[in-house]
């Protein structure tokens, strides 16, 4: 072997120790925090008054997500949440949803959100927010209009509010909120004050719910 | 070609730090280096981001360290096979992030352009011997 050849096997074999000797450390580290980030700054941009909420309002717990209808990744995530806000109904949990449209990658995000305003306005919040998840990509006006339909939503009104960006405000305050507490992305789930940083399962999310509950 | 061997050695080096660090921000809580649009966010929380139960990254860790080993090895055959394993499986994520995920994680496009890169150099010389 020449000496190139023993330096850039070097270099590779210690290379590759060094990350999973890292990956092996800090993953313990999460582990030990139970994959929950540290508390955020600001706790009262978390959930406003009129946010859209599932449960009781003075739950022991509260998982809030930062969504974006047209997100895929807010898709995938979808089937999981229903089924906890599911397990958990008979618990002290209270789900809240917040708009995080990424309007620059998603051209439909912002109206979508809007439309889940007037879907909320009109008591029909989760139905619709269930029926925009599960009908992904589909989120153009026509559908919009379509799911509104489906739900016996009042369609004079349904149409005025997405005409005329009546709930354009409601959309940017949580945006704003969501950017004061430092987030750049979505789906990002918040367990009571603390930012959820650990893996989209059945098995981590519960796990940090239940302890959240115990505390 | 020694030019040609030090410069697959730096690609295989440079792709073993982006997707070790990819790697390490998967398993744990560190924060995941983002541009603005939180492409990689979106890419990393996606259903891609693991494959079999294994995360991406770390077949793209298994990926670099064979392609230094081979190129310092200088075995033509397993660098024609790596490179272009690598190449397909670059152009399959890549087609994930353009058409499925519909969002783009820079640092799994620097690591499928180091793959691409790989890929060529190795191809592009089909009058070298083996050692």
């Amino acid at each position: 072997m020449t000496t190139d050849t023993k330096v850039i096997i070097g270099v590779i074999v210690a290379t590759v120790g060094i990350i999973i000797g890292a990956g092996l450390y800090t993953n313990r580290n999460a582990a030990q925090t139970g994959e929950v980030g540290p508390s955020v700054d600001q706790p009262e941009r978390l959930s406003q008054e009129d946010d859209p909420v599932l449960g009781a309002q003075d739950a022991k717990v509260t998982v809030v997500e930062f969504g974006d209808f047209q997100c895929p990744a807010c898709g995938s995530l979808h089937p999981l949440l229903k089924q906890l806000k599911e397990e958990y109904a008979d618990q002290s949990v209270k789900f809240v949803f917040r708009h995080f449209p990424l309007t620059q990658l998603h051209e439909h995000a912002q109206l979508s959100a809007e439309a889940a305003v007037e879907a909320q306005k009109q008591g029909k919040f989760w139905e619709y927010h269930d029926k925009m998840f599960e009908s992904q990509p589909a989120l153009t006006r026509a559908d919009l209009e379509k799911y509104a339909q489906e739900l016996g939503l009042n369609m004079e009104a349904f149409r005025t509010a997405l005409d005329e960006h009546t709930h354009r405000d409601v959309v940017a305050a949580d945006v704003a909120d969501g950017r004061a507490l430092g987030i750049r992305g979505t789906p990002t789930l918040f367990i009571n004050d603390q930012h959820y940083t650990g893996s989209y399962s059945a098995t981590a999310l519960k796990s940090s719910i239940d302890s959240a509950l115990q505390q | 070609m020694i030019a040609r061997k030090y410069l697959l050695a730096t690609v295989a080096f440079a792709g073993l730090l982006i997707s070790g660090y990819l790697f390490i921000t998967h398993v744990s809580a560190l924060p995941l280096l983002c541009g603005d649009d939180g492409g990689c966010h979106i890419v990393q929380a996606s259903r891609f981001a693991s494959h079999f139960g294994i995360p991406t990254a770390a077949y793209g860790i298994l990926f670099y360290a064979a392609l230094g080993i081979a190129t310092a090895l200088e075995k033509k055959t397993w660098l024609k096979l790596i490179t272009a394993s690598g190449f397909i499986v670059s152009l399959y994520l890549t087609y994930l992030e353009a058409f499925v995920v519909e969002a783009w994680c820079q640092w799994c496009v620097a690591s499928a352009v180091l793959a691409t890169l790989a890929f060529f150099i190795v191809w592009l010389h089909p009058k070298q011997h083996d050692n």
